[in-house]
């Protein structure tokens, strides 16, 4: 690796996890088995998992002044990821709740809170940049501090990978991606292509970004690089437990292994394996 | 010995608003609150916030909602002898997901430390209920508990209140148990061959509840007021004129359960205690939120 940094950006929620045998429907109450907190949001989620094989990991993040930010402080430490770049600020932690059913399936409410009020000020530093080879980034805080992010690495000749979860519009964000990582609803969303020809639609969002990947489940992966035909990897066949967490996983798997390498297509199978035995582990 | 002893489950009501997502689907809510609930805990802060000398006997984890309840009891003159803390479960939440502009919601309620309440939980509450002039349960915790609870009450000629709710199917045997059976209009139904929505409904049903076993009955009926009846009086009772006055309904039920509880504990006539329950409980639905919409004593005495 040439250089020996990466920055994330992004959301860090108290997670509220409910395992239920089923998931309410509206209008419904259903009693549920067991519930525990976790560490979440996208970009706190794939800061831990850069961290556990990867030493240098600059999250960029903000707390709330309530009764959950101890808590968010507490699992970063003990992850290792480093709480310098977590802003605490008048307000709420943002945090979810996510309703899991026996198949692994769920359904999950997120709400920001503080994590839409990032300050810029670490951002506009160039001690941040420092040593950085890559910037990853997601969708669930403001699309405004992504692309201030964005453009601070492009100048600097940094890496800029987008993980566009949830699907919004990301106009202003685009010109500076150069990896661009989506589902299949976000793929649609974002291409404004509603068939479910996913190789075209990679072609057609390669043409802005250099490589584009998208996640079909269980179905594998569809990437595509500029000028290039799209490739399909097929998916691992597993027993799914839970697939909570698994983009966030694989987005981080390929971060790391692309880097490693530098080769696109093997960084995703590896990615790809290694997301198979996270959800049914 | 005016006491009221109050058995049931605290959870923290954890409410998103935003769109109900679908199986499979994240969405981004607009907004997060916290605040404590769960019936038992709710009729519990009722009790104290109308001047009863309560005691409320629950379960919860050793965490943070654990002690957001002790705070909430704190404050609202709950004593909290028999609130056990469990070592291995977490306390109970509720995860309410709502939609503002459709009024839908979607709940998932984990009872956790709660749910774990025991037999020997209660006999060690024993001297509690049996001190108590008035013992409050509802059907929220678990069934072998509760049932274990209205023998303690009934053998110790303490008076018992059943709120059965949720609704949910009783053995034979715990009917005679109970001096006052509280079912809402949905609640009342789910016991019955029929449906009861008004109050000659209620009316028309009496008689089957009453062959149930209960001793008196009151049926709360919503905005119309409570209809009481026992094998040989009847009352109805209704309730405020609210009329554009009304913002949030939930924890309704609670705080009428908890009032009336008040007022029999002051061995105020049965028609009496079921006004003071009306104000407090109509008072209650001009403001947001369950506990925390719960009046005070001095603005019940205004009033009445």
């Amino acid at each position: 690796m040439k250089s020996d940094s990466i920055v994330v950006l992004g959301s860090l929620h108290y997670d509220i996890y409910i395992q239920s045998k089923s998931i309410p429907k509206i209008g419904e109450t259903v009693l549920a088995d067991n519930w525990f907190p976790k560490l979440g949001g996208k970009g706190a989620n794939q800061a831990v998992a850069l961290r556990k094989e990867f030493k240098n990991v600059k999250f960029i993040s903000a707390i709330g002044d309530d009764i959950f930010s101890k808590f968010l402080l507490q699992k970063l430490n003990e992850h290792k990821v480093s709480a310098d770049y977590i802003s605490k600020i008048k307000g709420d932690s943002g945090v979810s709740v996510a309703i899991s059913n026996e198949a692994g399936d769920y359904s999950a409410v997120v709400v920001s809170g503080v994590n839409t009020k990032i300050p810029e000020k670490f951002l506009c530093d160039s001690k941040l940049w420092e040593g950085v080879s890559s910037l990853m980034i997601q969708n669930e805080i403001s699309e405004e501090i992504n692309a201030l992010a964005a453009q601070e690495a492009k100048k600097r000749s940094i890496k800029v990978f987008l993980n566009a979860a949830p699907a919004k519009n990301i106009e202003n964000l685009i010109k500076f991606v150069d990896i661009l990582l989506v589902n299949e609803i976000e793929a649609q969303q974002i291409s404004n292509d509603y068939s479910n020809s996913f190789e075209s639609i990679a072609k057609k969002l390669s043409k802005k970004i250099s490589k584009v990947i998208i996640t079909l489940g269980s179905k594998g992966v569809i990437a595509c690089e500029k000028n290039r035909t799209p490739i399909h990897i097929k998916g691992h066949h597993v027993d799914v437990k839970s697939a909570h967490g698994a983009g966030d996983y694989f987005a981080a798997k390929f971060l790391l292994e692309f880097l490693k390498n530098n080769t696109f297509e093997n960084a995703i199978s590896v990615a790809n394996k290694k997301t198979a035995d996270f959800i049914s582990a | 010995m005016n006491n009221l002893s109050i058995l049931g489950i605290f959870v923290a009501d954890l409410a998103f608003f935003g769109k109900i997502p679908k199986v499979g689907e994240t969405i981004l809510g607009k907004e997060f609150v916290v605040g404590p609930g769960g019936k038992g805990s709710n009729q519990s802060v009722a009790a104290g916030k109308a001047g009863a000398s309560v005691e409320f006997i629950t379960k919860v984890g050793k965490d943070d909602y654990g002690k957001m309840a002790l705070k909430t009891y704190k404050e609202t003159n709950v004593g909290t002898k028999n609130v056990f803390e469990s070592d291995e479960h977490s306390t109970g939440v509720a995860a309410i997901l709502l939609d503002k502009e459709t009024g839908q919601n979607a709940i998932s309620v984990v009872p956790g430390a709660a749910g774990a309440l025991t037999i020997k939980d209660i006999d060690n509450a024993k001297d509690t209920i049996i001190n108590s002039s008035i013992f409050l349960t509802q059907l929220e915790a678990p069934m072998d508990v509760v049932s274990h609870a209205l023998k303690i009450a009934k053998e110790n000629n303490v008076t018992t209140i059943l709120n059965p709710a949720p609704a949910a199917k009783l053995e034979r045997e715990i009917f005679p148990l109970v001096d006052y059976f509280t079912p809402n209009e949905t609640e009342a139904s789910f016991y019955i061959d029929g449906e009861i929505n008004t109050v000659d409904d209620a009316k028309k049903y009496a008689q089957s509840i009453l062959d149930l076993g209960v001793k008196n009955v009151l049926i709360t009926l919503g905005e119309k007021g409570a209809y009481f009846f026992n094998q040989d009086d009847s009352h109805f009772e209704p309730a405020l004129d609210l009329t554009n006055q009304v913002v949030d309904t939930s924890g309704a039920g609670d705080a009428f359960n908890g009032a009336f509880a008040t007022a029999l504990c002051e061995g105020r006539p049965i028609v009496e205690a079921i006004k003071f329950a009306n104000c407090f409980a109509g008072i209650s639905t001009t403001r947001i939120g369950t506990a925390n919409s719960m009046p005070t004593r001095a603005e019940i005495d205004k009033m009445m």
